[in-house]
């Protein structure tokens, strides 16, 4: 088992919930700073799960969205369309280390969470996508 | 004749390239290959496959993103069972010749995740 994925079961949700007060601006920052809290917490899991899923493609992947992020904000379609395919690769999961299996999937419902967090805030992010 | 009949592909890298064939597939494939997916209940690989047109799209085209993005949807296809083509088949449902479909989508993505990956 790779070290480096372990903690994320470990690791509770730093979302703080909007309430009645909140307006959709700060809803919508408010998901996004939990989207962009759990990318840096779980840096080191991600690039380590994406590399065991993905190999060296899955390791870019992840190192690209950690340079673009800076650059251009998590609403860039770049963004978007990288972080859903890291979900999508952290889904697959089906690796014979049942102990890496269960902490992958537990990244990738962490990221899908909090990005569909930001999806809910802003629906214009996910325009022209098929609903699923 | 218009300006994209002479792009000069002379100097663009292989995974340029290799890129501009996935765009081609999808533009040809994409939307028989997504109801092929939705037959399948694989409806996150056949959302990959919308993904997948908007990655090519991009200027600066995410290499890996798309190769990944790829082997996803090639992942979900090598996931069918012929259990499940049987299944979906005597229901009627789904395009005739399932299991060719299901092979020649196999194996054209394989092939441009070959170029992608060179």
């Amino acid at each position: 088992m790779n070290p480096s994925i372990c903690g994320a079961k470990r690791k509770v949700s730093l979302m703080t919930f909007p309430n009645r007060f909140q307006t959709s601006e700060a809803m919508t920052n408010t998901a996004e700073i939990a989207l962009l809290q759990y990318l840096q917490e779980q840096r080191q899991g991600l690039l380590a799960a994406a590399n065991m899923l993905g190999g060296g493609d899955g390791r870019e992947l992840v190192e690209g969205l950690f340079d673009e992020i800076p650059r251009n904000g998590l609403s860039a379609r770049r963004v978007r369309l990288a972080l859903r395919a890291l979900i999508a690769l952290l889904s697959l999961a089906n690796v014979h280390d049942h102990d890496s299996v269960e902490e992958i999937r537990l990244l990738a419902d962490g990221l899908r969470e909090r990005l569909q967090a930001l999806f809910d805030r802003e629906p214009t992010l996910e325009k022209g996508r098929p609903a699923a | 004749m218009g300006s994209i009949g002479r792009i000069d592909r002379s100097c663009a890298g292989p995974s340029v390239l290799a890129i501009t064939r996935v765009a081609g597939f999808l533009a040809e494939e994409g939307d028989v290959l997504r109801d092929l997916l939705n037959s399948f209940d694989r409806k996150e690989a056949a959302n990959m496959v919308h993904d997948l047109v908007e990655l090519c799209r991009e200027e600066t085209p995410n290499t890996p993103g798309i190769t990944i993005a790829l082997g996803i949807v090639l992942e979900a296809l090598e996931q069918v069972s012929a259990e499940t083509i049987d299944q979906i088949a005597q229901r009627g449902q789904g395009p005739r010749d399932l299991d060719k479909a299901v092979l020649w989508y196999g194996a054209k993505i394989s092939d441009l995740l070959q170029r992608l990956q060179r």
